[in-house]
């Protein structure tokens, strides 16, 4: 049965609750199994939520909270089980496909599947630019409490946007994730690497963006 | 820090479970709407019912701060 939000979800205590997990459990797999069996329990649906408990801890967490996270997402990467999300893959039409219509979905991580969101194509449901600035600046805050999951994430986004027969991205998206990706890596702080996502969709999408970024967060070349 | 208000648990909250709408027809801007946790403070600390659980019980700790379905008792 597909989980329910509650209407006033206590994000607060379930991100503490995770962030305990996180330091009680004493190994990397039990971890790990904790992520999964937690976006098990909320479905494809309700992954956003997932999302927004790391997005509390990445916002409200302490250096030592964030860092139990992003230890656990460290061994995920290594072991290829990123806690994912599953959308649409582009060009396919949601109002035709059940979630889990063959070649019709994609398997996400958080921070591509905010790219997919902002980027997506009904724009009433997508993320505004500010808001997937927000939501993207604090998950990679949490992840870069560990220079590892950092690194290891950049290195699985780097594969994804080199991978166009995936289908998961727009050839826009996955160019827009390229610069953030290589930007992270490179050590630019989350809001560069957020600014560069944006600034690198093409202009049909960034209508709103100047609200955002009232100066380059980067030199111009 | 967390706020006082926030510190019960579910069962004896007596706050209405009620369902929210799903995905497909909540508002994206309602889920990284920050405004209500500006004062919460994520810490390390655990506390003595958070130690020795197990996998599945740590996750319907959480999941019980968000689903309308969950237990945190299950």
């Amino acid at each position: 049965m597909a989980a329910t939000l509650l209407s006033e979800p206590r994000w607060a205590l379930a991100a503490q609750a995770l962030v305990a997990g996180c330091i009680d459990l004493q190994n990397d797999e039990d971890r790990v199994a904790l992520l999964a069996t937690i976006c098990e329990g909320l479905g494809d649906e309700l992954y956003p939520a997932f999302l927004r408990v790391l997005w509390t801890i990445g916002q409200h967490g302490d250096h030592a909270a964030c860092a139990a996270v992003a230890r656990a997402l460290v061994h995920a990467l290594r072991t290829g089980r990123l806690p994912s999300g599953r959308r649409n893959a582009w060009g396919a039409n949601a109002s035709t496909q059940t979630a889990a219509g063959f070649g019709s979905t994609r398997i996400m991580g958080p921070i591509e599947f905010l790219c997919a969101w902002h980027t997506q194509a009904d724009p009433v449901r997508a993320l505004t630019s500010a808001q997937f600035d927000a939501a993207a600046r604090s998950l990679m805050n949490l992840i870069a409490t560990s220079d590892e999951a950092r690194l290891l994430y950049c290195e699985k986004l780097l594969a994804d946007v080199d991978d166009p027969i995936g289908g998961a991205l727009t050839r826009g998206t996955r160019q827009a994730l390229r610069a953030l990706a290589t930007a992270w890596a490179e050590g630019a702080s989350s809001s560069d690497a957020s600014a560069r996502f944006l600034c690198a969709l093409p202009a049909t999408r960034v209508s709103g963006l100047s609200s955002l970024i009232t100066k380059p967060a980067f030199a111009m070349r | 820090m967390i706020r006082a208000s926030d510190l019960a648990t579910p069962a004896v909250w007596g706050r209405p479970l009620t369902p929210s709408p799903r995905l497909d027809t909540r508002e994206a801007s309602s889920w990284f709407d920050g405004a209500a946790t500006s004062e919460v403070r994520i810490c390390a600390d655990l506390n003595s019912a958070s130690r020795g659980l197990s996998v599945e019980q740590h996750a319907n700790l959480v999941l019980a701060h968000l689903c309308a379905d969950r237990d945190a008792a299950a």
